[in-house]
């Protein structure tokens, strides 16, 4: 069911990318992040959005 | 993926010295219970994955498969103890021998080293599901919602997406909460500033209005307009000092330090409501032990198997007390999670309040300082450390649970005395001589501009926040949306065929079944069609035979949708032993129609089952093995599959006649037994069956006469020639086998001796054998092999046919 697992990311990463109100940058990251680990921790992620969420405020 | 073509297994289990010939098709292992037909179900399984599950699965209590895997006679020497399977890659079609021995379970060897049966093999290994077994499939149906959705997500190995989704849940409740930690952030600081103004709002016009009153009196030109990044102290001075002390600012710090004792929006209110929230551990004491325990208490009622306990090993009055106690113990511990979850929210509250209280005690403790009062400096030390401190043990139960005495008794957690060393404290500040009006508005507008700031890192973290919750909001939702429809098609597509395979074994009476599979957060919801009276969960209404076949037909339907064309071997271990009979020709016949790509390996203990698989075309006659018997010094006694035909000519070749007759006799009967089934033969009632030849005879004749009648009448009604030709040409060979097979009955009579045999010489039993043969064939197809059988819908007789169609005669005219 790799696939299905591919698809459903893949799908994913274009609905992050294609959301207006998501900074473009985090669809990118989330793909570079889930390409190093298939399944990322938590605080993996909230280390992304936090450091482009500063870094898109100031 | 592979297909077996021949397998040898060695002092493995219960078998000492066995050979099996399966050449890549379907194959059935068929005898009574205890005769070791699992033992070639655990050998494959180890063949494949190095592990026998049965060993090391839940409730296998001590046993391994290095102790336990060799035959008992060979219990020290594992090595002995081997499998050998000749696979077959079926992309390639390259062919190698695998052997693994128990002393290397987790290696294998192959005889051709060739890469891709080394591949295949390995891909295999990791599909253990293939091997299917009663107590697994009637899970996927008798499971609750949640334990259905865990065990085919795990089935269909998507346990990626629900960690992926926990993953990101996980990082939004992260977000979340320290967004509201810096909301309450960055409330304390606007309430600092506003404190600090003594305005009651950060209006830009009551802020001009407060530090214009302070620049006039320095002469400085009044600002007209305010933003976060004006420097509110421009011009101002205020030297090396840092932003020195300024007494009725510092007046309103200290009172609002003692008023945060007593306030029912700081830290009283949410020490109250955690207080309350606690006193559910009061009411339940065992609530806390349960939560500790939660996890073991999970795994512990998973592995009970009889009246002992898993977890210590304790024997009950029996399993159902057991597994009661521990059910009970879970959902004391399912209450306990609930509470676990209101109390944590209530600690987080009280750790902000705390929080807000350590700003102020630190603004309080700068006047100290600046004033040169080391006393209430070290007391106000004292609590911002104990606030820090607390504030780590407030973030878990136990922390909690150990805090709560002091945080009842003051949830500011100040030191003893404190507040009468502030209120002397404010006398001393108070009674500072007073400042020059010079000063005064210097001290004030550099105090207000390092709260200005303050407030304004303040401000830009909580933005920062917020835009990050709602990205981690925003990620979190387009995951779920695109795993939910991802899902949602992936078990549409199941139930679609679930249903279709359903329905294929069910068409006499369930021909509208439908089945409905339908996620919900992390459950799966089964339920199905009952005689188009509603949909219900399969348990309901459905008999435990429907059940199975549902757990059979759901299992396909998954394996479908894991493996796609890579489905090529299942073994099916004694999984159909509740279908009723008469579903059992539709079961063979959904395997081969459908499957026609699969190697089935089926074992059953029902011999009816067993010359099912045969008569229907699903398994050749000389792919499968009968176990006769089992002892521990020999293993199984098998009889393989056979053509009997062709081993009653070898009985005559060797002169043994009354072996040929008698093994004849035994085999027309068991034909004859499967002929009266499959056409519906009357024989006369028997409770405990037995029927003689010539009874068995007698039925498939009338039977077959009557219904060929039939099928010509059919033919008639329709006028349809080309039927009514066939029919004809079934009837004249009827008649001349018929003929010549009761000409020679007499020499497979049972009331014929075997001594009378003695007498007779090979070639005169050979045309009895041919006779027999001649009648049996009638009812053969030369293009499928199968035998013909009745076709039925509804309960009438619809028509004569053979599973590939080539024989079809039908039953119901004009």
């Amino acid at each position: 069911m790799a696939r299905l697992e591919d698809e459903v990311l893949e799908e994913f990463f274009r609905r992050v990318e294609g959301d207006d109100q998501v900074d473009d940058r985090v669809g990118a990251a989330l793909r570079s992040l889930f390409a190093g680990n298939a399944s990322p921790k938590a605080e993996a992620i909230v280390e992304l959005i936090d450091t482009l969420s500063e870094e898109a405020i100031t | 993926m592979i297909q077996i073509e021949e397998m040898w297994i060695e002092e493995f289990r219960g078998i000492r010295d066995l050979h099996l010939a399966l050449d890549g098709e379907c194959f059935a292992v068929w005898g009574p219970n205890g005769t070791g037909k699992s033992g070639v179900v655990d050998a494959i399984e180890f063949a494949l994955t190095g592990d026998v599950s049965r060993l090391s699965g839940s409730g296998s209590g001590g046993v391994t498969l290095a102790k336990h895997g060799p035959h008992v006679h060979r219990r020290d020497d594992p090595a002995k103890a081997r499998v050998s399977m000749k696979v077959r890659d079926t992309s390639s079609g390259e062919t190698s021998v695998l052997t693994r021995t128990v002393k290397s379970a987790s290696s294998f060897t192959l005889e051709l080293d060739l890469p891709a049966v080394r591949t295949a093999v390995d891909r295999a290994s990791q599909h253990p599901e293939i091997t299917l077994s009663r107590r697994e499939i009637i899970k996927y149906i008798v499971a609750t919602p949640g334990d259905r959705s865990k065990e085919i997500q795990a089935l269909l190995k998507l346990e990626r997406l629900g960690s992926v989704r926990a993953s990101l849940r996980s990082a939004k409740s992260k977000t979340a909460a320290t967004l509201k930690a810096l909301n309450k952030s960055a409330e304390d600081a606007r309430r600092s500033v506003e404190r600090h103004l003594d305005v009651p709002s950060l209006l830009a016009s009551e802020v001009l209005a407060a530090v214009n009153a302070r620049r006039s009196l320095l002469g400085l030109d009044p600002m007209e307009s305010v933003d976060d990044t004006t420097n509110l102290s421009a011009d101002a001075g205020g030297g090396a000092g840092g932003s020195g002390f300024n007494r009725d600012s510092g007046l309103r710090d200290i009172d609002a330090l003692l008023a945060s004792v007593t306030d029912e929006n700081g830290c009283a209110g949410s020490a109250g409501r955690l207080e309350e929230s606690l006193r559910a551990l009061d009411d339940n004491p065992g609530i806390l032990e349960a939560l500790k325990t939660r996890g073991l208490i999970e795994e512990g009622l998973a592995q009970v198997i009889d009246e002992h306990c898993p977890l210590c090993g304790i024997a009950w009055a029996d399993g159902e007390s057991l597994q009661t106690h521990l059910a009970e113990s879970l959902r004391r511990s399912e209450q306990a999670a609930a509470t676990r979850s209101a109390i944590l929210v209530e600690a987080k509250q009280l750790t902000l309040d705390l929080s807000a209280v350590a700003g102020l005690a630190k603004s309080v403790r700068n006047i100290a300082d600046r004033l040169g009062d080391a006393r209430v400096t070290a007391a106000l030390d004292e609590w911002v450390d104990t606030i820090d401190v607390s504030s780590g043990e407030l973030a878990n139960i136990d922390g909690i649970v150990a805090c709560r005495g002091v945080v009842k008794a003051e949830p500011t957690l100040s030191p003893e005395g404190v507040f009468a060393e502030l209120e002397e404290f404010r006398g001393r500040v108070e009674s500072t001589p007073d400042q020059t009006a010079a000063d005064e508005a210097r001290t004030f507008l550099t105090i207000a501009q390092e709260r200005w700031s303050a407030r304004r890192s303040a401000v830009a973290a909580e933005r920062a926040a917020d835009a990050a919750d709602k990205t981690a909001q925003a990620v979190y939702e387009h995951y779920c949306g695109a795993q939910d429809e991802g899902l949602a098609l992936l078990y549409q597509q199941v139930q679609e065929r679930f249903g279709e395979f359903y329905r294929a074994i069910n068409n006499d009476d369930e021909g509208e079944f439908k089945a409905s599979l339908e996620p919900s957060a992390q459950k799966l919801d089964l339920h199905v069609d009952f005689y188009s009276l509603g949909m219900f969960p399969p348990v309901a209404y459905h008999s435990e035979g429907h059940q199975d076949g549902m757990g059979v037909c759901l299992y396909l339907a998954l394996m479908e949708q894991l493996l796609g064309e890579e489905f090529r071997l299942a073994v099916l271990d004694d999984v159909v032993m509740s279908v009723d009979v008469s579903h059992r020709r539709q079961f063979c016949t959904l395997l081969a129609t459908f499957f026609p790509d699969v190697q089935f390996i089926i074992t059953t203990h029902d011999e009816v089952w067993a010359r099912q698989m045969q008569r229907s075309g699903l398994v050749a006659k000389n792919r499968q093995v009968h176990f006769l018997r089992w002892n521990v010094d020999d293993g199984p006694a098998v009889m393989e599959g056979e053509d009997f035909w062709d081993r009653i000519a070898e009985d005559l070749d060797r002169h043994d006649v009354s072996g040929a007759a008698a093994r004849l006799r035994r085999n027309l009967e068991s034909a004859l037994a499967g002929l009266a089934e499959e056409l519906g033969g009357l024989v006369p009632f028997r409770a405990a069956g037995g029927w003689d030849l010539g009874e068995l005879m007698s039925a498939v004749k009338g039977r077959y006469g009557k219904l060929l009648k039939a099928a010509a009448a059919a033919a008639n009604s329709w006028n349809d020639e080309d039927a009514r030709e066939r029919v004809e040409d079934a009837k004249q060979k009827w008649a001349a086998a018929s003929f010549l097979q009761e000409s020679e009955q007499w020499a497979v009579n049972p009331a014929v001796h075997y001594n009378e045999w003695a007498n007779f010489a090979s070639e005169d039993f050979r045309p009895v054998v041919e006779a027999c043969r001649s009648f049996l064939d009638l009812f053969r197809c030369v293009n499928c092999g199968t035998q013909v059988h009745v076709s039925r819908t509804n309960g009438r007789d619809e028509s004569v046919r053979c599973t590939c169609g080539a024989i079809s005669f039908d039953l119901v005219g004009k």
